[in-house]
């Protein structure tokens, strides 16, 4: 059998030559002892070759053997009687076992040492492999904290929007509640006053053109004029009662606020919604063009969220653009996405700036106007609705937010977050 | 090891003794020392203890010589028990042809026997030695004491194994013999097949066996 283990010193249960038992220093004390008590001697190991010898005893000497442990190791050769022969190589004997002895527990000894050194190594490798692992790991730690950060940072960021149009969304609910009722009959009574009114032209025909009091006092309080004007007056109420419900309704598609979860999302009617509410605004005062294609797919997203996204993007080209200035907004499918393009012939974007416009907290507005969190928390939906969405601006020329957005699949219909 | 020279007609076989702490493994192999008749037996060697505690080893050589003159020596070693010297076990362990497991009887002495006989699969396989083919006898010492695990039960536990189990006392020397002779039963087979002792060197296993016991 051979050892796997790789032990680096002779093993020390070998068997070992009469040669080799004999050390230097054994040699010469040994030889120096021999020739005092034998003379001249031969010791020969098992195939006759003299291992120790001093002169040269005659050819006719005695021999005996020299054993160690269960063999014969060798032979002594001496010019003497066979007692004193055998007294000589039991001392040689002796000598032997005693050296045997230490040289088994020298070497098993050194094995040991050697073995368990080799033990030391490896669980030192393993402890510079586990060390090098942490050092990588600390100095990685950074890094990872910082983009945990910024993910942390950017749901921060939508939680606010979105509890911000929750709440809108829960006063547009209340608000229209609220009003819906008193509009229902406010509007009912006008039409009924309109009825009314029918009745008191009808009432003034019946005066005619002939004289008699009561025209005269008709025309005497100017009623022509005044049942024209009541006219007008209603129209206008009903005009304006009818305004104040589609607001209120646009108000609740805008927030759909009845919707949770994830849908899929009809882009254009969404556009619609959006330009509905922004036109509806008291300070509006730019012309929207909408260019909507034909069976656009459906997206994957919130439409709330969606809303909010397209409604900060309008609201920053209604900042860019005069008067009465234009905003184009295009919905179209292009390489099997949609590409959604709201476009201003606005101020523009000075180049330094435009790196900057989606940073959180980024803005040229005075203090307390915007929060400078409008472009990035539209960046933060449309990249949570797997989309993209990139700015081109020239100044003076005007500026187009391009967002693509993944068709939603068929099979598709889970949550989009 | 089963170290086989031609030019000197001898093959050199090792066996050790391994077992838990106090277990009995020097015991063992004094008084199978005494019981031999072999006269080519070796002196026993005792290493180094401390506080009759073995550091390194205990060793004493045997042999007999066949009728074709072959010349088989075994050297019979054991290890030291305690578990900080597993390097030392190790090492005595390596290249070994045969162990006697030698396990403590005592009820409070299972665990050890366990973690001592898988720390014995463990380091075969270390030394490079295939523990499924090792020839290999397993003795309960230590009949004598009380609080001892029941024979029937240690039967029941070991059934599934393949080794002979064999219940010594070593101290007075029963058991000694039987465990050695059960070892050595194996190792002949082991080793005839490689080394052809009975087609070349004539010798049966009943010889082999009494060759070492009693000497040729």
């Amino acid at each position: 059998m051979t050892a796997s283990d790789r032990l680096p010193v002779p093993d020390f249960d070998r068997e070992v030559s009469l040669d080799e038992q004999l050390t230097v220093a054994d040699r010469n004390r040994l030889r120096g002892a021999l020739l005092a008590l034998l003379g001249p001697f031969r010791l020969a190991d098992n195939s006759g070759r003299a291992v120790l010898e001093a002169d040269a005893p005659s050819p006719a000497a005695a021999g005996v053997d020299v054993q160690v442990e269960i063999e014969t190791v060798g032979r002594l050769f001496a010019d003497r009687p066979p007692a004193i022969l055998r007294g000589a190589a039991d001392l040689i004997e002796a000598v032997l076992l005693a050296n045997y002895r230490y040289r088994m527990a020298a070497e098993l000894h050194l094995a040991v040492a050697e073995s368990d050194y080799e033990a030391l190594r490896t669980k030192n490798t393993e402890l510079v492999a586990s060390e090098q692992r942490y050092r990588v790991l600390a100095e990685s730690l950074e890094q990872q904290v910082r983009e945990q950060v910024t993910v942390i940072e950017q749901h921060q960021r939508q939680m606010f929007q979105s509890e911000k149009l929750a709440s809108i969304g829960q006063l547009a609910a209340g608000v229209a509640h609220e009003i819906n009722n008193p509009i229902g009959f406010v509007r009912a009574n006008l039409s009924s006053a309109s009825g009314y009114l029918a009745k008191l032209r009808d009432f003034r025909q019946t005066l005619g053109g002939a004289g008699g009091e009561l025209l005269r006092r008709w025309q005497a309080l100017d009623l022509d004029f005044a049942l024209e004007d009541f006219e007008a007056l209603l129209q206008e109420s009903i005009d304006g009662v009818d305004r104040v419900a589609a607001i209120v309704s646009k108000l609740r598609d805008f927030a759909k606020i009845d919707r949770v979860g994830a849908e899929p999302l009809d882009v254009a009617a969404a556009v619609r919604s959006v330009v509905g509410l922004v036109q509806s605004l008291p300070d509006w005062n730019a012309r929207i063009e909408l260019d909507l294609a034909q069976m656009l797919p459906n997206v994957h997203g919130l439409a709330s969220k969606f809303n909010l996204m397209l409604l900060k993007v309008v609201e920053n080209a209604k900042l860019a653009v005069p008067r009465g200035g234009l905003i184009a907004i295009s919905a179209a499918v292009d390489a099997g996405s949609l590409v959604l393009k709201v476009r201003d012939e606005g101020c523009g974007i000075p180049p330094e700036v435009l790196p900057r416009v989606f940073d959180p907290f980024f803005t040229t507005r005075e203090v307390g106007s915007g929060t400078g969190l409008g472009l990035t928390v539209s960046r933060d939906i449309v990249l949570a609705m797997g989309g993209d969405i990139s700015i081109n601006s020239r100044v003076g020329e005007g500026t187009e937010v391009v967002m693509r957005f993944p068709p939603m699949r068929v099979e598709e219909s889970g949550e989009p977050e | 090891m089963a170290d086989y020279e031609p030019h000197n007609q001898k093959l050199t076989l090792k066996v050790v003794y391994y077992g838990p702490s106090l277990s009995g493994k020097t015991t063992n192999l004094m008084r199978l020392h005494d019981l031999l008749v072999n006269q080519q037996k070796g002196e026993m060697m005792v290493l180094e203890t401390q506080n009759d505690r073995t550091l390194f080893f205990d060793l004493f050589p045997l042999g007999f010589r066949a009728a074709s003159g072959l010349l088989i020596k075994l050297k019979l070693y054991t290890v030291p028990g305690q578990v900080a010297h597993d390097s030392t076990r190790k090492a005595v362990l390596s290249r070994s042809d045969g162990v006697v497991f030698v396990a403590d009887s005592q009820v409070t002495q299972t665990v050890n026997n366990g973690e001592s006989f898988d720390n014995l699969a463990d380091n075969t396989a270390r030394v490079g030695i295939d523990f499924e083919r090792l020839p290999l006898v397993v003795q309960f010492n230590k009949r004598d004491l009380p609080n001892i695990v029941a024979e029937s039960e240690i039967r029941e536990r070991w059934a599934a194994m393949p080794w002979p189990l064999v219940f010594a006392t070593a101290m007075q020397g029963q058991g000694v013999l039987e465990s050695f002779e059960l070892l050595l039963a194996q190792l002949y087979a082991r080793l005839d097949p490689e080394f052809s002792l009975e087609q070349r060197h004539g010798l049966q296993q009943h010889q082999f066996v009494a060759g070492l016991v009693r000497g040729a």
